[in-house]
């Protein structure tokens, strides 16, 4: 396995503020990465150093291999971006503007009709020549996902690409983003769709008032804290029996149980005190987390 | 790069609007002389306009001074000042930079499509001139401000001289309004901010307490093109305004590229 | 130790004065006969001069007054005192005085007018060529003694290392403080003249060369050929004496108040020495546009009514008395002029007829 995007202690400080504080990201190839973290957070200005808009104020980027931003004219080719929204000339059609974009690459000339083309029937476009400025939302976030595609890369930057689309546009957007992965593609998405993220990601990592509070795999994410829910009557026995079991704590109490943070201890150690104590358990069984609630947990929203 | 930024320009409905209009006021003025048959007082108004009614090959030097000191600036400011701003504004800049297009590149893009702007617009605004004045005033030799006439390949090279002034005098203007373009995201602060520049030199330029500071203004030489037209040619202002203008240019887009290379995009 | 690095900082700048400036290879007096003798050189060049006498604004003086209130360019090819072209450049033309040795052609480029001009009048106008550093500079050299020289450091000016010459008027009620020339110590050509008034600090006149050659102009330039479209007008010498005796039967005497006639006949004249000058002209008082100058403060003395128009250099008084009215103007206080006034009526002006 190689790094494709390495970062170490990256910081970007406007004047006492940092935006990011030593974030140290650690991206595979192959991997469906998932840059996580509420509105201000430093995921756009993570994404706009990684790609050279954004001067750091000290640390290290490593993309594909090499420095950034001093090595931009070497990597960028081969990153593909989406970055805080599309953004076209909107006089021009979606093709025009991407026959700019492609010249202004320096792409090669003759084949330009064809990636054009390729790359809007990817992401399912056909506006014909309708300008940019008439295009829907979807249709703006197609067109810059088409411009995004429209050379073989080797990384995907995408900040939030589902912002807009309806259910099954996201649908298609999360199948393409696998086909892509599956093909090759190491892929950084920051989405506010958890859930969407949930079902394809293979790693993600946690962005909260600039510092990187979790990365790892999502099912690692998923079971780094465990709880149970305990339905009883005898709440006030329950109380006192798991209260000698060290780590665990009464994380929520209801009307008609407990939910328990197990912190390392092993839920049947928790089933035979209860038992043992003599407290009528009516049922008892393992909280699962979802991402959004280790979310929410890890950025304190 | 260039080619595609000029590429851009030339496809923007809003280039051929602007220099229809400089093209339009010497037409019209030209109109409203020929009907009234009511020129200047000599020796006042515009140069060369009063003596436009009698001799239309004066009236492309005439259209150019008509233009030269407001309309031309203003025109250029837009172009230019819109160059960085605008596509900051669109929010296309950073889709242009991370292509990648270096951004050292992309400023020479920029200013080498508002140069060709510029030569453009001057040499359509001449050539529209020289067609309308022919046509409204009718053709005779070339009067030279010193008196005699001025031989016809003789008058080739002067106005081929003049052109080329003029455009060299407006790119001052453009690599300041290129150096706002790079610091604000709002292309109508980019023009302003070349205009502030451009008025201030022209009413430094009138004060006669501000004598000492003439000879930099960025703005005083400009009408030196008239001295092509006498005889002999008096180079020293022409000379010292191309120079000015390129000392200009340098510092101004010295200036700019320090900027824009180590700015942060955030647009 | 302390005491004796104090000491000898102290004495640095006294010491740095005594380091010998500069100098110019010529003795003043020397120069000064090099500048008297420079009419004959040729040379062309563009000149700037600068005057600030702020001339009251009076009507119909306007030309005179923009001369000597402004900056003004000229270009100038010269061969010799009866063969040059001056041009005087404005932003968006010119007017320019060809010098041949029957008169002169003038060329206003924005009328297109050509006005040409058979001999020269004994008295006649300033015109902008008057404020070329050579011209200026040998007329304020001509009345210069010896006694009244003194050398100032060498300047690069138009690529020539100028050798400076102040001259300070002694006394004899004249307005000029000093005149500063530099002049190219080979040829004697002046490059550079300034002249403060009495009293002020700047320059009240500057002239000088921007760029400069000192070789004989082409013929082709310095001669004028009569454009086809230009009108084109004939006109007598303009001597202003002439014209004024045309209109005014007044004799003015030969002194007043100790000064002598210089030049003029009539009833216009210059009189004076040396810095001290004074245009005098008397004229009925049917044909003076007193009106006019309704703005100008008002002057007491042995008259009807007389005006003061006052500027650092140049003085002008203007006197109605008996049906005469008088002008008088030059480099004198308006002391010298009141004075020169009252002994003029006190003499009277003969009358012919």
């Amino acid at each position: 396995m190689t790094s494709v995007v390495s970062t170490r202690a990256l910081t970007k400080r406007y004047g006492s503020v940092a935006a990011v504080d030593g974030v140290d990201l650690d991206i595979q190839e192959g991997d469906l990465f998932a840059l996580l973290g509420p509105n201000g957070s430093g995921k756009s200005t993570t994404f706009r150093m990684l790609l050279g808009l954004v001067y750091a104020t000290s640390g290290e980027i490593q993309l594909l291999g090499h420095s950034m931003p001093s090595a931009a004219s070497r990597t960028l080719p081969h990153v593909g971006s989406l970055i805080e929204g599309p953004a076209f000339y909107p006089h021009h059609s979606g093709r025009a503007n991407l026959t700019l974009l492609d010249a202004s690459s320096g792409n090669g000339r003759r084949t330009r009709r064809a990636r054009v083309r390729e790359a809007l029937e990817r992401v399912r476009l056909d506006a014909g020549r309708l300008p940019y400025r008439a295009y829907s939302t979807g249709m703006k976030q197609r067109l810059g996902l088409a411009a995004a595609l429209l050379r073989p890369r080797r990384l995907l930057i995408l900040d939030e690409p589902t912002n807009g689309l309806d259910p099954s546009g996201t649908r298609e957007m999360r199948d393409l983003l696998l086909q892509l992965q599956r093909s090759g593609t190491t892929i950084l998405v920051s989405s506010h769709l958890l859930t969407e993220i949930e079902l394809i990601c293979t790693r993600a990592a946690i962005l909260s008032e600039g510092r990187l509070v979790a990365q790892s795999k999502v099912q690692d994410l998923l079971s780094t804290s465990q709880s149970v829910i305990v339905v009883t009557h005898d709440i006030a026995d329950a109380i006192n029996a798991v209260g000698s079991i060290p780590g665990v704590s009464v994380l929520e109490q209801t009307p008609d149980g407990l939910v328990l943070d197990l912190n390392g201890a092993e839920a049947s150690e928790v089933n035979a005190s209860l038992v043992s104590a003599g407290v009528g358990v009516r049922e008892f069984s393992l909280k699962r987390e979802r991402l959004e609630d280790v979310f929410l947990r890890l950025t304190g929203a | 790069m260039f080619a595609v930024e000029l590429k851009k320009m030339l496809l923007r409905p809003r280039t051929w609007v602007i220099i229809a209009l400089l093209a339009g006021l010497p037409v019209l003025v030209a109109v409203l002389l020929r009907v009234t048959g009511i020129g200047p007082r000599p020796g006042e108004g515009p140069a060369f306009l009063a003596q436009v009614l009698g001799n239309g090959a004066l009236f492309p030097a005439a259209a150019l001074a008509l233009i030269l000191p407001i309309f031309l600036p203003i025109a250029v400011s837009v172009v230019a000042g819109e160059s960085i701003a605008g596509e900051n504004s669109l929010g296309t800049l950073r889709y242009l930079l991370v292509l990648p297009v270096g951004r050292t590149k992309l400023l020479i893009a920029k200013l080498m499509t508002v140069t060709v702007f510029v030569f453009m617009a001057v040499f359509i605004v001449a050539v529209v001139a020289y067609v309308v004045g022919a046509s409204l005033f009718g053709i005779k030799p070339l009067p030279g401000v010193s008196g005699a006439a001025i031989a016809a390949e003789d008058a080739t090279w002067r106005t081929v001289v003049t052109v080329i002034y003029v455009a060299v005098s407006m790119l001052g203007v453009a690599a300041a309004a290129l150096l706002f373009s790079t610091f604000t995201d709002s292309p109508l602060a980019a023009v302003f901010g070349a205009l502030a520049v451009l008025v201030t030199s022209q009413v430094l330029d009138l004060l006669e307490a501000g004598r000492a500071v003439h000879p930099y203004l960025l703005t005083h030489y400009w009408l030196a093109f008239i001295d092509l037209f006498r005889f002999p040619v008096l180079w020293r202002d022409v000379v010292r305004g191309f120079l000015l203008q390129g000392v200009y240019i340098a510092l101004l887009l010295g200036a700019a590229w320090a900027n824009f290379t180590t700015k942060d995009i955030t647009s | 130790m302390v005491v004796a690095v104090a000491a000898a900082a102290a004495l640095i700048p006294s010491a740095l004065g005594l380091v010998p400036v500069s100098k110019a290879a010529v003795s003043a007096p020397s120069l000064l006969r090099r500048v008297l003798a420079s009419a004959g050189v040729s040379y062309s060049g563009l000149a700037e001069s600068f005057a600030g006498l702020s001339l009251p604004d009076v009507e119909g003086a306007g030309r005179l007054a923009a001369m000597f209130g402004e900056q003004t360019r000229m270009r100038v090819w010269y061969e010799g005192p009866t063969l040059w072209r001056v041009d005087e450049l404005t932003p968006i033309g010119e007017r320019d005085l060809y010098r041949d040795p029957y008169g002169t052609w003038y060329w206003d480029s924005g009328r297109r007018h050509a006005t040409r001009t058979e001999g020269e009048g004994t008295v006649r106008f300033a015109r902008p060529a008057d404020l070329l550093p050579p011209e200026l500079g040998r007329r304020l050299a001509a009345p210069a003694s010896p006694a009244e020289l003194s050398l100032l450091p060498t300047e690069r000016i138009a690529g020539i290392d100028a050798a400076g010459l102040r001259i300070t008027p002694a006394g004899d009620g004249t307005t000029l403080d000093h005149a500063d020339l530099w002049a190219d110590p080979a040829s004697g050509l002046v490059v550079r003249v300034a002249i403060t008034a009495r009293g002020m600090k700047e320059p009240i006149i500057s002239s000088s060369f921007l760029d400069l050659e000192q070789r004989r102009p082409a013929s082709s330039i310095t001669s004028f050929e009569l454009p086809e479209d230009a009108d084109a007008h004939f006109s007598e010498a303009p001597d202003f004496a002439r014209a004024v005796d045309r209109y005014s039967p007044y004799v003015l005497p030969e002194t007043i108040a100790g000064a002598t006639k210089r030049a003029g006949a009539g009833a216009a004249g210059t009189y004076g020495r040396r810095f001290s000058l004074i245009a005098v002209l008397v004229l009925p008082d049917r044909f003076f546009p007193e009106d006019r100058l309704s703005a100008l403060p008002e002057v007491g003395g042995p008259w009807d009514s007389a005006r003061l128009a006052a500027s650092p250099l140049l003085n002008a008084l203007t006197v109605v008395d008996g049906g005469a009215a008088y002008v008088l103007g030059g480099t004198v206080t308006p002391d010298r002029l009141v004075a020169v006034a009252s002994k003029l009526l006190d003499q009277g002006v003969a009358v012919q007829r």
